[in-house]
């Protein structure tokens, strides 16, 4: 069934592709195959990834940016957590030297941030994270009079509740994840469960067990048990589907500390991109898209650190 | 201190509120659990009444803050809990009306840049904060603001997916009304509690830190 009856913006349109990276390899493997743009962190920067996930040296992040000039495409710098105080004043003065470098733009949650380059008159493309909560149009208003150029829309929306946040008038570019493949169960900023995302090194294959939001958890009532729920797989490509007719500019695809999953989830996010582009029906993408993502992402394997 | 029960949607029996000289209604978790003004008049007669608000689509905004302006225009409400970046805006304009910063809101606030912060709060006229964690009371207190305890749970995850009704509507059945489903499991140090569309452990004390200005408890069966 449809999520939403008629979009306003049902034109085909290419989607840019973004890939979350971590050495200089992985952004020349995207980049050379479909990525539009990488995002790349630094442990010094505050972040919402494990330091498996960051790049090891700023040397090496610098040199990603050089690559990504010379082959047209574009860096951004993630700095999506809150900054406290103790580290605000370096790890800023560090996000405003990369940007001075080159980096095309910068993913943030902090409008501390925002205040900061806005004081050094430095202007930069700035993506609130989805970490940074904006759940509608007054919202996505906030952040767009704070500087916010695109918002990496909530997960934990239908398409027909994020409708008012595409309009045109409002000037805010927006970026989705592949839903059918990428999904977190909880508020990712407003969970703090047990789970390997909060971990800083883990090598137990067996990891789906620590993740609570995939647990079978034994219930009060009736002594049966019960998975926190998250909509099924066809919801989620008609969800996909509504965002790229609603106008979503950008597809996401997280990196991850396991290269190979990350490599499996971008050309599968990849697959479901140009199905839209082509400009299949609801019916056909449904059709095809529950092939490819049949086997969603694996939750334990992808906390793995496995580089290449 | 002032001592707050959590009473919801509804109003809660007259017994319930013993003891208690506010009345905290609606939800910080779930946009569908608003009271309506009939309901606000009931529990204005018995105490002053916070309003709690959660995260808001476009339509929970539009029906939270229309709520507020006329249920603020009839003395039915003093104060409102934000948790959404949204709802500041629409609520500048309601002069007199107290706003407090939401548990969900403050995970931002608590840490981020006190200069930033302090400006941010006096921009928006935010002059208390609710918590259920100690660290953080700790920190929102340096900042100037009053703070609100909830006891005895603290929340640990939330989602706008309800877990009863399995759906992202605004429309629900409210089938979450007076259940609360405990969750358990080895890998997990204490239960979990599910509430609307919050879990919970049973985290934070009832004996609220220091300089704690109300201790808001949540009623049975709401």
């Amino acid at each position: 069934m449809p999520a939403i009856k008629k979009t306003s913006a049902a034109k085909k349109h290419k989607m840019r592709v973004l890939v979350g990276v971590r050495t200089l390899n992985e952004a020349e493997f995207f980049l050379t195959r479909g990525a539009d743009e990488v995002y790349c962190g630094l442990p010094e920067i505050p972040n919402h990834g494990v330091t498996a996930e960051n790049f090891s040296s700023e040397k090496e992040l610098k040199a990603t940016i050089d690559l990504a000039k010379k082959l047209g495409k574009q860096v951004f710098i993630v700095a999506n957590d809150v900054f406290p105080a103790a580290v605000f004043p370096r790890a800023a003065a560090k996000v405003a030297e990369l940007v001075r470098y080159g980096a095309s733009g910068v993913i943030i949650r902090d409008m501390a941030l925002l205040e900061y380059f806005r004081k050094h008159k430095l202007k930069t493309y700035f993506t609130l994270s989805t970490l940074g909560l904006c759940f509608n149009r007054e919202a996505l208003k906030f952040f767009k009079e704070r500087g916010v150029a695109r918002i990496v829309l909530p997960q934990h929306l239908s398409p027909a509740e994020a409708a008012p946040m595409f309009d045109k008038k409002l000037g805010m570019d927006i970026e989705v994840f592949c839903l059918p493949l990428f999904y977190e169960v909880n508020i990712n900023s407003l969970c703090s469960l047990s789970c390997p995302c909060s971990q800083e090194a883990v090598t137990d294959p067996k990891l789906q067990k620590a993740y609570t939001c995939l647990s079978a958890l034994k219930r009060s009532d009736d002594g049966g048990f019960y998975t926190m729920p998250m909509p099924n797989s066809e919801t989620l490509l008609n969800y996909f589907y509504d965002y790229y007719h609603l106008g979503a500019k950008c597809m996401k695809v997280a990196r991850g500390p396991n290269g190979e999953e990350v490599i499996e989830l971008f050309y599968k996010s990849l697959l479901l991109t140009r199905l839209l582009e082509k400009g299949v029906s609801r019916a056909a993408f449904v059709h095809e898209g529950k092939k490819i993502a049949s086997s969603s992402q694996n939750y334990g394997k992808r906390y793995i650190v496995k580089r290449f | 201190m002032e001592k707050a029960l959590l009473s919801g949607r509804l109003a809660p029996p007259p017994a319930a509120l013993k003891g208690f000289t506010r009345l905290v209604a609606g939800s910080e978790y779930c946009q569908n659990k608003l009271p309506d003004l009939k309901t606000l008049a009931a529990l204005r007669r018995r105490a002053p009444v916070t309003l709690a608000t959660s995260i808001l689509t476009d339509e929970g905004l539009a029906a939270v803050s229309a709520l507020i302006s006329a249920a603020f225009r009839r003395d039915l409400i003093d104060e409102v809990i934000v948790n959404d970046w949204g709802l500041l805006q629409p609520l500048k304009k309601l002069t007199g009306l107290a706003l407090s910063a939401g548990r969900l809101l403050c995970v931002e606030l608590s840490v981020a840049e006190p200069g930033w912060t302090k400006k941010f709060l006096l921009e928006y006229g935010i002059t208390s904060a609710e918590t259920d964690d100690k660290k953080m009371a700790e920190r929102l207190k340096a900042l100037g603001l009053e703070i609100s305890w909830h006891a005895p749970h603290a929340f640990k995850a939330v989602t706008t997916y309800c877990p009863f009704e399995k759906h992202f509507k605004a429309k629900c059945g409210f089938s979450c009304e007076g259940r609360a489903l405990k969750l358990k499991n080895p890998h997990l140090k204490k239960p979990l509690l599910l509430v609307e569309k919050v879990y919970l452990t049973p985290d934070a004390s009832v004996k609220p830190p220091a300089g704690i200005s109300r201790l808001v408890v949540r009623g049975k069966g709401f």
